[in-house]
C-alpha cells in the first residue's frame, strides 16, 4: 500500500522531474515562475486579511469569527472547484489502471491512493489560503497557544470534504450512460470550474478601501460562511477553530467524524462506479454505430484531404480547442467583462469606453487607420492558435500515410490550408459581423474589414503551415503535446508579426503624406494581396520539405 | 519488380544500411530477414519513399523512387511495421482517404473493400473510430487500405505481427496468389518458419549489409540444414 501511494504521488506530482539533474533546473524555473505569477494575488489576499483584522479591532466589531470561518469556507469552495480538473486527470484520464488492477491490491486501496494524491495537491492550496487568517486570528488574541493543535488539525481535515464531494460528483457524472465519458462534456466542465475559480479569486483578493471593509467582512465573509455550511458537517470545523478548550476538541472530533463519512462515501462511490464497470468488463464494450460503413464515392484528392483534416481536428477536443482557441476565449472574455463591470458597480467598463470612442468624431476622422487596426485585431482571433502552425505536428507518426501516398506535397499543404480556412471562416465571419453591427460603419467599410482580415488570416495560416512543414514536432504521446508544447506555434505568431508591421509602416507613411482615405484603403489591400501572393510562393517551396522529412 | 542499387542510409554517424543491392523479381515472394535493428525497416522505408537514401537508388517497376515519386508510389502498396493511423477517423473513412489518393474508381471501390474486409473479418468494425481498434484490427485496416488500389508491388514490413492466425493464413494465401499472378511481394519478417514456407527467395541482412541472398536451396547449398540453423550460423560466426 505504501509503495502504491508512493508511485501514485510520484506520478501525480511529477516528483521525478524534480530529482533528475537536467530537468530539475527547468522545473524549478517553472515553479518559481508560477510562484511569481500568483504572488501578487496572494499578497493582495494577505493584505486584505491584515486590513480586515485591523479594521475590526478599530471599529470594535466582533466579527473575527466570521472572518476566520469565511476564509475556511472559501478555501473549501476553491478546493471543490479546483478538485474537478484534478479528479478528472487523476481518476478519469489516467491510463495506469491496466497496470494497477492486476497487482495484489484491493480496489479500495487503488481508489484511495488516487484520492490521496488529489488531497495532497488541495491541501497545499488550503493551507496557503487559511494560514494568514489563522495567524492573524491568533495574533489578535482570539485563540491561545493551547488552541493551535486544534487549528492545525482542522486545517488538515479541511480539504477532505471538498475533495470527496468533487470526486463523488465527478464519478457520478462520468457514470451517466452515453454522455458521462464524453471528452467535450469534460472540457466544458473543467473550463467552467477553472473560470469560476479564477472569478472567485479575483473577487476576494481585490483589497478593498477602508470604507468597504464592513462590506467585505460583514457581507462577503458571512456569505462565504453560509456557503461553507452547504457542506453538511463543515460547521463543526468552523466552530472547532473559533472555540476553546474541551469544546474545541469536541467540535474537532465531530468534524473528523464528518470528514470520515465524506471520505467513506467517496471511496464507496469510487469502488463501485469507477472500478466496478472496469472489473466487470463493461468498459471494454465498444459502441456500435447503427449504420454500416460503405465505400464512398471517389472524390478529388484535395477534398479527401480536407475531409480527413477537419475530422482529425474536430474529433479531438484538445486539438479543436487549441485550433480555435482565439474564438473560445471570446465567451470567457465576455463573462469576465460582465463580472468586472458588475463588481466595480459600472466603474470598469471596457466595452463602454470602446463604444464611446467609436462614436467620437475622431473615429470617423481616422477611419481608414482605425479600420485597418480593427481588421488586424479581428484576424488575431483566427491566427492566434495552433490551427495552421501545428497542422503537420498533430499528425505525428501518422504522417507516413501522406508521405507514402502518391500525392504531391503541395497538394497535402493545400488540403491542410483549405481545411484550416474552412474551420476558421464561420467563426471569423461571426466576429466580423459582430464588429460591423457594433461599430458605426457606412458604405463598403464592412467589405474592407472582412476582406482585409481574411487576407491576413490566409497568409498568416500559410506562414504557420510552412514553418510546421519544415520542422514538425512528430514525437509525442498525446495530441495535447503536439498542439500545446509546440515551438512552431510561437514561431509562426512571431513571423506573422512582420506583415502586420509592414501594414503599420504603410499607414504611418500614408498619414505623413496626408493621403486621402481611398488611397489608404487601396494601398493596404494591395499590400496584403501582394503579401498573400508572396507567402503562397514561399509556402510552395516550403511544402517540399515533406519530401526530405525522415519518418 | 524492385531494384535496390547500392543503397546507403546513415542516421548521424551510425550507418543503418550500407551499400545494399538486391532485386525482387516479378512473380516472386521475397523474404527480407535479419535480427532486430539490422536495417530492414530502414530499407523498406527507402523503398516506399519515406526516407531518402544517402547514396544509391531504388527502382520500382523501372521507375526511380527519388526521381518520380508519385508514379513510383502508384505502383506500390505499403504496410508499415507499426500501424499508426488516424485514430479520429473511422476505418472506412481511412480506407476511403487512401483510395482517393490512389484514385480508385467509385465503381470498383465498394466491391474491393467488401472483399478484403470480409477476408480479414473487419466488415462490422469499419464504421467505428480507429481509436477503438485493437492492434491487429489497425493492422488489418492498413492492409486493406494499402491493397484497395491493387498495386503490382506489395511492400510489407513485418505484416504478420499482431494478426490473428486466421488473418495471417488469409494474408499468406493472398501473398502467394499475388506473386503467382506475376507480381512482386517484398516483406520483412523475423519468423523464420514463415520465410521458409512462404518465400521464393530470401535476403538476409545483418548490421546493414546483405550477407546472403537466394532461393532456400541455394542458401542451404545442398546441406540439409534448416533456415534457422543457417541463419544462426550467419549471425554468430
Ligand atoms: N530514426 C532513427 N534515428 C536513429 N537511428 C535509427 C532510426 N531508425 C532506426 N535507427 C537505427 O538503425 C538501425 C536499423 O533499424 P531498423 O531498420 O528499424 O531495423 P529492423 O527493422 O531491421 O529491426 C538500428 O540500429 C536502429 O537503432
Ligand atoms: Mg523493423
Amino acid at each position: 500500500m505504501i509503495s502504491l501511494l508512493k508511485t501514485q504521488l510520484m506520478v501525480g506530482l511529477n516528483i521525478n522531474a524534480w530529482r533528475m539533474g537536467k530537468r530539475r533546473a527547468r522545473h524549478v524555473g517553472m515553479f518559481l515562475l508560477v510562484l511569481l505569477a500568483i504572488s501578487p494575488s496572494y499578497g493582495g489576499w494577505v493584505m486584505l486579511q491584515v486590513k480586515a483584522f485591523e479594521f475590526l479591532a478599530a471599529s470594535r466589531l466582533p466579527l473575527q469569527d466570521v472572518q476566520l470561518a469565511g476564509t475556511y469556507a472559501m478555501a473549501m469552495m476553491m478546493a471543490l472547484l479546483a478538485g474537478v480538473p484534478v479528479v478528472y486527470s487523476t481518476l478519469l484520464q489516467s491510463r495506469d489502471l491496466s497496470i494497477l488492477l492486476p497487482l495484489p491490491y484491493r480496489p479500495w486501496q487503488i481508489v484511495s491512493a488516487k484520492l490521496l494524491v488529489t488531497y495532497a495537491i488541495e491541501l497545499v492550496a488550503c493551507v496557503a489560503l487559511c494560514t494568514p487568517t489563522y495567524a492573524l486570528y491568533l495574533r489578535h488574541g482570539f485563540a491561545g497557544p493551547a488552541d493551535v493543535p486544534v487549528g492545525i488539525l482542522t486545517m488538515l481535515l479541511l480539504p477532505v470534504l471538498p475533495v470527496a464531494v468533487a470526486s463523488t460528483v465527478s464519478l457520478l457524472i462520468a457514470a451517466i450512460p452515453g454522455v458521462g465519458r464524453n471528452r467535450w462534456l469534460w472540457v466544458a466542465l473543467v473550463l467552467s470550474a477553472m473560470l469560476s475559480l479564477s472569478l472567485t479569486l479575483s473577487m476576494l483578493s481585490s483589497a478593498g478601501a477602508g470604507g468597504e471593509m464592513t462590506d467585505i467582512v460583514r457581507v462577503r465573509m458571512a456569505q462565504m460562511e453560509r456557503v461553507g455550511r452547504l457542506f453538511p458537517g463543515a460547521a463543526f470545523g468552523f466552530r472547532a477553530v473559533t472555540s476553546h478548550g474541551l469544546e474545541a476538541w469536541l467540535q474537532l472530533a465531530a468534524f473528523a467524524g464528518a470528514a470520515a463519512c465524506y471520505a467513506g462515501t467517496a471511496l464507496f462511490v469510487g469502488q463501485t462506479l469507477y472500478l466496478g464497470p472496469i472489473l466487470s468488463g463493461g468498459e471494454g464494450k465498444r459502441r456500435r454505430k447503427g449504420h454500416k460503413a460503405a465505400a464512398a464515392v471517389r472524390i478529388g484528392m484535395v477534398r479527401s484531404l480536407v475531409n480527413k483534416e477537419t475530422a482529425c481536428v474536430l474529433r479531438d477536443p484538445s486539438v479543436a480547442m487549441n485550433s480555435l482557441g482565439g474564438y473560445i476565449s471570446l465567451p470567457i472574455l465576455a463573462v469576465t467583462y460582465t463580472v468586472m463591470k458588475v463588481q466595480s458597480k459600472g466603474k470598469v467598463d471596457v466595452i463602454g469606453q470602446l463604444m464611446a470612442a467609436a462614436h467620437s468624431p475622431a473615429f470617423q476622422e481616422h477611419l481608414p487607420y482605425v479600420l485597418t487596426g480593427i481588421a488586424m485585431a479581428l484576424a488575431v482571433f483566427g491566427t492566434g492558435s495552433s490551427l495552421f502552425s501545428a497542422s503537420y505536428s498533430k499528425d505525428g507518426k501518422r504522417l507516413w500515410t501522406e508521405k507514402c501516398l502518391p500525392i504531391p506535397p503541395v497538394t497535402i499543404m493545400l488540403g491542410k490550408f483549405i481545411a484550416g480556412m474552412a474551420l476558421v471562416m464561420p467563426l471569423h465571419i461571426l466576429t466580423v459581423a459582430l464588429a460591423v453591427i457594433a461599430l458605426p460603419l457606412h458604405g463598403l467599410a464592412w467589405l474592407y474589414l472582412a476582406t482585409l482580415s481574411t487576407l491576413i488570416i490566409a497568409y498568416s495560416g500559410l506562414i504557420g503551415l510552412s514553418i510546421d512543414c519544415m520542422r514538425p514536432k512528430l514525437d509525442w504521446k498525446d495530441t495535447v503535446q503536439a498542439v500545446k508544447q509546440n515551438l512552431n506555434v510561437v514561431l509562426s505568431m512571431g513571423a506573422g508579426l512582420a506583415p502586420l508591421a509592414l501594414n503599420v509602416g504603410l499607414m504611418v507613411l500614408c498619414a505623413r503624406l496626408g493621403q486621402p482615405a481611398g488611397v489608404v484603403y487601396a494601398g493596404v489591400i494591395a499590400l496584403n494581396v501582394g503579401m498573400l501572393a508572396g507567402v503562397a510562393w514561399l509556402a510552395r517551396r516550403a511544402a517540399g520539405a515533406l519530401d526530405r522529412l525522415a519518418l | 519488380m524492385i531494384e535496390i542499387r547500392g543503397v546507403r542510409k546513415a542516421y548521424g554517424d551510425h550507418t543503418a544500411v550500407d551499400g545494399l543491392n538486391l532485386e525482387v523479381r516479378d512473380g516472386e515472394i521475397f523474404g527480407f530477414i535479419g535480427p532486430n535493428g539490422a536495417g530492414k525497416t530502414t530499407t523498406i522505408k527507402m523503398t516506399v519513399g519515406l526516407l531518402r537514401p544517402n547514396a544509391g537508388a531504388v527502382l520500382v517497376n523501372g521507375i526511380d523512387v527519388a526521381a518520380d515519386p508519385l508514379r513510383a508510389k502508384m505502383e506500390m502498396g505499403y504496410v508499415p511495421d507499426t500501424p499508426d493511423v488516424y485514430e479520429k477517423l473511422t476505418g472506412m473513412q481511412f480506407i476511403n482517404f487512401m483510395s482517393d489518393a490512389y484514385q480508385v474508381p467509385t465503381g470498383v471501390r465498394g466491391e474491393r473493400v467488401r472483399e478484403l474486409a470480409d477476408a480479414f473479418e473487419l466488415t462490422d468494425a469499419l464504421g467505428d473510430l480507429i481509436e477503438s481498434y485493437s492492434h491487429g484490427m489497425r493492422q488489418k485496416t492498413v492492409l486493406i487500405a494499402a491493397l484497395v488500389h491493387q498495386p503490382r508491388v506489395w511492400v510489407l514490413d513485418e505484416p504478420l505481427v499482431g494478426l490473428d492466425p486466421k488473418a495471417a493464413f488469409t494474408l499468406k494465401a493472398m501473398m502467394r496468389r499475388h506473386a503467382d499472378g506475376g507480381n512482386s511481394v517484398f516483406f520483412s519478417t523475423h519468423i523464420l518458419e514463415v520465410a521458409e514456407k512462404l518465400c521464393d527467395r530470401v535476403g538476409i541482412i545483418v548490421k546493414g549489409k546483405l550477407v546472403a541472398c537466394g532461393t532456400l536451396d541455394e542458401l542451404r547449398d545442398g546441406a540439409n540444414e534448416t533456415l534457422e540453423s543457417f541463419f544462426l550460423d550467419l549471425i554468430e560466426p
